[in-house]
C-alpha cells in the first residue's frame, strides 16, 4: 500500500528517509553508525529505534536507492568475529535526494520571501 | 550486556518476519549492542528507558512489517496465514473505528496484565530463575542445631569436626559476613566484607571475570589478599582493569586486590569483597561465629547428607557433653534459605494481581459482550447471505487478539514502570532484587496471559453473538437490540465476580491497613521522636586492639557530639533497638563478686542450672536511658559511684527481673556472664529499667541486661550507637556528621533519626499494604465501571418499559428505586460471594497481619459498606437517567 505508493512517487520523502538518504550521500555506513549520524545531523530531532531504522532500510534497499556493501577495506575492523553490513547510496538514490533538496530548498526560499526566516529573498 | 536483556531482544526479534530477519537480524543485534553499551553508561534509569522505546519501537515495526502486502512473505503465501493477515487488518481497522471502546477495553487488559506481570517478574526474579551458580540445586546452607527450635550459626571446632567427618560434601566452607570500614586509595568506605574458609570457591564454583581467586595456599593461611565484587570494582575502584599493586586496608591490615568476581555471584548478598581466614579449630565450642554453606557430592542427595550430619552431630554431643550446644545439624537448600521468607508474601501478592487480572478480563469481556449484542444484527446479516460461521467466529477471535496484544504491550509498558516503582519503595529486604526486570520469561508470561484472554474473549463473545437463531435476531430488527437479556445476564455475571474479587482485594488491604494502624501504636517503651541515632563503626584495628582505644573514641565521639548546637543530651548504647544486632547469652549469678577466678570455677558453677540465666547483653549509659525516656524501675541508673576501678554496674529489664527472681529483689545480684565480650570481671545489678520492644514494634520485649557503657568499654567493641537529644533531628543531621568526623576522623558513622528507623521496621508490611492497596483501588475503580455498564445498559434496554411505568403514573422515586434495586442486588450476591472467597483466602495473609484475625468482622463489614456505597453511586447515575425518560418520546422509539 502506502511503500508502494511512494515508490510510484519518490518525493516528498520522510523527515526520517530524508535524514538517512543524507548521511550515506557523505559516507558509506552500517547501522549503528547511520543511527548515530542522523541524530547528530538533526541535532536529535530524528531518532530512530532500531526496529524503525531496519525497516526503513530495507524499504530503501527495496526500492534501490541503498545498496549493502561490505565494509570499506580501510577499515579492517571486525565486529563480532565477521565484518559489519554497510549501506551505500545508489545512484537513484542521490537521484532521489537531489530533488528532494531541490523541492525543499525551494520552500525554504519560499519561507524567505514571506518573511520567515531571516536573511530575505535575497 | 546482561543475558536477559539480549534474550528480550531476541524474543522482540521475532516480531519481524523470518524473510526479514535472515537480512537484517545480525545488522539488528549489532545494532542493538552498540546502542544497549552506549545508554548502560549513562545509567540504570536511560537504560531502563532506552529498552523500553526499543520494546514498544520493536513490536511496532515487526508487526507492521508482518502487515506489508508488499513483501514476498513466506506467510502470504499459504492460504491461512494470508487470510490470517486480512483478519489482523479487518480487526484493526473495525476496532480502530469505535476508538473509544478500544482504548477502554485495551486500559482494562493492560491494566490487569501489567499488574499480574509486574508481579510474576518478581516472583521470577526472587522465587523461579535458579541461582546463578553451577548445579545451584547441590548447594546447601547448613545450621547447627542446639535444641529442637533453636538454631545458630557454627562454632569453629564444630565447622572443624563435621567437615572433618562429613562424606555427603563434595566441599564444605565456612564464612564471616559483616560490615567493616575499609581504606581504598585514601578514602574510607563501609564494604561488606566476607571472610571465608578454606573450599569457600570450591562450593560456588566461581570463576573470577579479572585477575585469579584465591590460592588454596592463600585461604589456608589468611594471606593478605582480597578478591572483590564486580560492581564493588567498578564503583570503587574505578574498573581499573590492572590489578597490579592495588590494595585495600582494613583495620592495620593491608590486602592485595588480585581478582574480581563476576557481579551475579555476590554470596552472602551485600559482599563487596573476600578475604580469606583460616578456622581455628582452638576457639570455644560456645562461640557460634561461623556460617556454613556446602555443596553436595554428585552420588548423594539432601535426605542422605541430613541423615549423615545428625548422626555426626549425635557423635559430637557425646563426646563434648555440656561443651556444645550443638545436637544436630540442618541442611536447608542454599535456595530456600535465600528466598523462604519472603515466599509467602509474594506469592499473596501475585495472587492477589491475578484476582486484579480476572476482575479485568472481566470488565473487558463485558466492554466486548455489549458490543458484539450491538453486532448481531450484523453478524445474523452476514450469516442470512452465507457467511462462513468459522470466518465470524475468527473475526471475533482476531479481535480480541488484536485488543488484548495491545493490552498486552501497554500492561508490559506499565510493568516496566511498575518494577522500577516497586524496587524503588521496597524496603531493601527482598533477597535477589538484583535479579527482577522485564525481560524473555517476563515477556512470555505477558503474551500467555494475553493469547488466553484472547481466547477467553474471543469464544465468549462469538458464541453469544452467533448463540441467537438467525430469523429472531433478524426479525426483531428495529425492536430491542437482539441477544439484550442473555447478554445482560452474562453481563450480570460478570459484575457479580468482578465485585466479588474487588471484595476480596479490599478486604486483603483492610487488614492490612488495621494492621499497621495497631502497630503504630503500640508502645516500643521508649521514646519516638526527637532523637538522632548515631551508628558508629569502629576499624576492625580497633576491634582487636585494647579497650582503652575503643574508651578513647568513646569519649571523642561523646565530647563531639555534645558539642552540636541544638543537641540538648547524648547517650551511648552498644546496640540501639530495631538494628538487628547485637548478642544474647547465659549468665551465671553468684553469690559474692569474687566466685569466679577463672573459667573452671565458671565450669563448675554452671552446672548449678538454678545459677543459669539468659538476656541480651548490651551496655549503655545513664543519658541513654534519659534520651531514650526508658524508666528507671527501681534501684538507680549508674553514677559516680560507678568509678574505672569498681565492680562494674548493670541494670537490667523488668521482664529480666521477673523471670529470674520471681517476687525478689534482684538488686545487688553479682553476675557474671561468661566471657562474652572478652572481659571476664564482673557485675553488681543496681537497678530495674522499663522493658523496649528492641526487634520491632510486633516483637515481645526480650529480657535485657545493661552494663555500664563507660566501665565495660570491651562490650562496645566492633560498633556502638550515640542517641542525641533534639528538637529538630533533621536539622541537627547534617551538623553531626561533622562534628562527629572532626571528632574520630578514621570512624565512619551512619545517621538516622529514631522515625525513620521505626518507619523502616514496618516497611515489609507497609510495602506489602501499599501494593494491595493499589491493586484494589484498580479493581474498585474497574468493578464500579462494570456495575455503572450493566445498570446503565439496563435501562437503556428497558427503556420501553420504564417509559410505561412513567405513563401509567409511577413515581420517578419508585422507578429510582427500582433500578438502584437492580445493582444492588448485584453488588449483594458478589459481597455474598466476595465474603466466602474472603474468608477462605484471608488466612494465608496471617503472618502480614498483626492483633488482627484474617476473619475480622468489622473490617469484613466496612469494606462491604465501602462497596455498597461506590456501586450505589455508580447505579445512580443511570437511574436517575431512567426516571428522565420522557414517555411520549419513548413509546415512540
Amino acid at each position: 500500500m502506502s511503500s508502494v505508493e511512494k515508490a510510484d512517487q519518490p518525493i516528498p520523502l520522510s523527515a526520517t528517509d530524508y535524514h538517512i538518504l543524507m548521511v550515506l550521500a557523505e559516507q558509506d555506513l552500517y547501522g549503528y553508525a547511520i543511527m548515530k549520524a542522523v541524530e547528530e545531523d538533526s541535532d536529535g530531532a530524528v531518532s530512530p529505534g532500531i526496529g524503525s531504522l531496519y525497516r526503513m532500510l530495507a524499504r530503501l534497499t527495496a526500492l534501490g536507492w541503498v545498496a549493502e556493501v561490505p565494509p570499506p577495506t580501510s577499515s579492517a575492523e571486525e565486529h563480532r568475529g565477521r565484518p559489519r553490513q554497510y549501506y551505500r547510496l545508489t545512484g537513484e538514490g542521490r537521484n532521489v535526494l537531489r530533488r528532494e533538496s531541490l523541492r525543499l530548498d525551494s520552500v525554504l526560499q519560499l519561507a524567505r520571501e514571506r518573511k520567515l526566516l531571516a536573511g530575505g529573498s535575497g | 550486556m546482561k543475558s536477559r536483556h539480549r534474550a528480550l531482544f531476541e524474543t522482540l526479534l521475532r516480531t519481524f518476519p523470518r524473510h526479514f530477519r535472515r537480512e537484517f537480524g545480525e545488522g539488528m543485534r549489532d545494532t542493538f549492542a552498540e546502542t544497549y553499551a552506549e545508554h548502560r553508561a549513562k545509567g540504570r534509569w536511560r537504560l531502563s528507558m532506552f529498552l523500553c522505546t526499543t520494546a514498544v519501537d520493536m513490536t511496532a515495526s515487526g508487526l507492521r512489517e508482518r502487515m506489508k502486502p508488499s513483501m514476498p512473505s513466506a506467510a502470504s503465501h499459504s492460504g491461512l496465514g494470508s487470510s490470517l493477515v486480512q483478519d489482523l487488518r479487518l480487526a484493526v481497522r473495525t476496532l480502530s473505528r469505535s476508538p473509544g471502546f478500544s482504548a477502554a477495553v485495551v486500559l482494562t487488559l493492560g491494566m490487569g496484565i501489567g499488574g499480574a506481570t509486574a508481579l510474576f517478574s518478581v516472583v521470577d526474579g526472587v522465587l523461579l530463575r535458579p541461582l546463578p551458580y553451577d548445579e545451584p540445586d547441590r548447594l546447601v546452607q547448613l545450621w547447627q542445631q542446639n535444641g529442637p527450635d533453636r538454631r545458630s550459626s557454627f562454632s569453629a571446632a564444630n565447622f572443624a569436626d563435621v567437615e572433618a567427618a562429613s562424606v555427603s560434601f563434595e566441599a564444605l566452607a565456612a564464612y564471616q559476613a559483616g560490615t567493616t570500614p575499609v581504606a581504598l586509595q585514601g578514602r574510607v568506605a563501609r564494604v561488606g566484607v566476607t571472610a571465608v574458609s578454606e573450599g569457600f570457591f570450591d562450593v560456588l564454583r566461581v570463576e573470577p571475570v579479572l585477575g585469579r581467586g584465591m590460592l588454596p595456599e592463600e585461604l589456608a593461611s589468611d594471606a593478605p589478599v582480597m578478591v572483590v565484587d564486580e560492581t564493588f570494582w567498578r564503583n570503587e575502584l574505578g574498573a581499573d582493569r590492572d590489578l597490579d599493586g592495588l590494595s585495600a586496608r582494613i583495620g592495620d591490615r593491608v590486602y592485595s586486590i588480585v581478582g574480581v568476581l563476576p557481579e551475579r555471584v555476590a554470596f552472602p548478598a551485600g559482599t563487596g569483597a573476600w578475604i580469606p581466614r583460616t578456622v581455628s579449630p582452638l576457639e570455644r565450642r560456645t562461640g557460634h561465629n561461623w556460617q556454613v554453606v556446602g555443596r553436595l557430592a554428585p552420588d548423594t542427595n539432601l535426605e542422605t547428607a541430613r541423615a549423615e550430619l545428625g548422626e555426626i552431630a549425635a557423635e559430637l554431643k557425646s563426646r563434648f557433653g555440656s561443651d556444645t550446644a550443638m545436637t544436630d545439624v540442618s541442611a536447608v537448600p542454599l535456595h530456600e534459605q535465600l528466598v523462604g521468607r519472603v515466599r509467602a508474601s509474594l506469592l499473596i501478592l501475585l495472587g492477589a494481581a491475578g484476582f486484579l487480572l480476572v476482575v479485568a478480563c472481566a470488565n473487558a469481556l463485558s466492554l466486548l459482550l455489549s458490543r458484539s449484542a450491538a453486532q448481531s444484527m450484523e453478524i445474523a446479516i452476514r450469516r442470512a447471505i452465507g457467511a462462513d460461521r468459522i470466518r465470524i467466529v475468527r473475526h471475533f477471535l482476531t479481535e480480541a487478539l488484536v485488543l488484548c496484544l495491545a493490552g498486552a504491550a501497554l500492561g508490559l509498558i506499565l510493568a516496566r514502570f511498575g518494577v522500577a516503582g516497586l524496587l524503588a519503595i521496597e524496603p531493601g529486604n527482598l533477597p535477589r532484587s538484583e535479579g527482577i526486570g522485564v525481560d524473555g520469561v517476563v515477556l512470555a508470561f505477558a503474551l500467555t496471559a494475553s493469547f488466553a484472554t484472547a481466547a477467553l474473549l474471543g469464544l465468549v463473545t462469538s458464541t453469544r453473538a452467533m448463540g441467537g437463531r438467525l430469523h429472531e435476531t433478524l426479525s426483531e430488527a428495529g425492536r430491542t437490540r437482539s441477544g439484550g437479556t442473555r447478554t445482560q445476564r452474562v453481563r450480570s455475571t460478570l459484575a457479580t465476580l468482578q465485585v466479588a474479587m474487588t471484595f476480596v482485594l479490599l478486604v486483603g488491604t483492610g487488614l492490612l491497613v488495621r494492621s499497621v494502624m495497631r502497630l503504630s501504636a503500640v508502645d516500643p517503651g521508649y521514646r519516638t521522636s526527637g532523637v538522632v541515632v548515631v551508628d558508629v563503626f569502629l576499624p576492625s584495628t580497633t576491634v582487636q586492639g585494647s579497650p582503652s582505644d575503643v574508651a578513647r573514641i568513646r569519649d571523642a565521639l561523646l565530647e563531639g557530639a555534645r558539642s552540636i548546637p541544638g543537641v540538648s543530651r547524648v547517650g551511648l548504647a552498644s546496640v540501639f533497638p530495631l538494628g538487628g544486632r547485637g548478642s544474647n547469652g547465659y549468665f551465671l549469678v553468684m553469690d559474692r563478686p569474687d566466685q569466679v577466678q577463672d573459667l573452671d570455677d565458671y565450669e563448675r558453677l554452671s552446672r548449678d542450672r538454678t545459677r543459669l540465666g539468659e538476656a541480651n547483653y548490651r551496655a549503655a549509659t545513664t543519658d541513654y536511658f534519659r534520651a531514650m525516656e526508658i524508666p528507671l524501675v527501681r534501684g538507680r541508673l549508674f553514677d559516680e559511684r560507678d568509678g574505672p576501678e569498681d565492680i562494674h554496674a548493670a541494670v537490667i529489664s523488668e521482664s529480666l527481673a521477673e523471670r529470674q527472681w520471681p517476687g525478689e529483689d534482684p538488686i545487688g545480684r553479682y553476675i557474671q556472664y561468661g566471657n562474652m565480650d572478652a572481659d571476664v570481671r564482673s557485675f553488681v545489678i543496681v537497678g530495674v529499667v522499663g522493658d523496649v520492644r528492641e526487634r520491632g514494634l510486633d516483637s515481645d520485649p526480650l529480657p535485657t541486661f545493661y552494663g555500664n557503657g563507660m566501665q565495660r568499654t570491651a562490650a562496645l567493641r566492633g560498633s556502638f550507637s550515640l542517641v542525641l537529644v533534639a528538637e529538630d533531628p533533621g536539622a541537627v543531621a547534617p551538623a553531626a556528621q561533622a562534628a562527629l568526623r572532626r571528632a574520630a576522623p578514621d570512624v565512619p558513622v551512619r545517621i538516622s533519626t529514631v522515625e525513620d528507623l521505626l518507619s523502616d521496621s514496618m516497611a515489609q508490611r507497609r510495602f506489602s499494604l501499599i501494593l494491595l492497596a493499589a491493586f484494589a483501588a484498580v479493581a474498585v475503580l474497574l468493578a464500579v465501571t462494570g456495575i455503572y455498564g450493566v445498570v446503565s445498559y439496563l435501562v437503556t434496554q428497558q427503556r420501553r418499559e420504564w417509559a410505561i411505568r412513567l405513563a401509567l403514573g409511577a413515581s420517578r422515586a419508585s422507578v429510582l428505586g427500582r433500578v438502584l434495586a437492580s445493582g444492588l442486588g448485584l453488588i449483594a450476591i458478589g459481597l455474598f460471594l466476595g465474603a466466602g472467597v474472603a474468608l477462605s483466602t484471608t488466612r494465608v495473609l496471617q503472618g502480614l497481619l498483626f492483633g488482627i484475625a484474617p476473619s475480622d468482622l468489622p473490617t469484613l463489614a466496612a469494606v462491604a459498606a465501602l462497596l455498597v456505597a461506590t456501586s450505589l453511586v455508580a447505579s445512580a447515575v443511570p437511574a436517575a437517567r431512567a426516571t428522565r425518560i420522557d414517555p411520549a418520546l419513548a413509546m415512540r422509539e
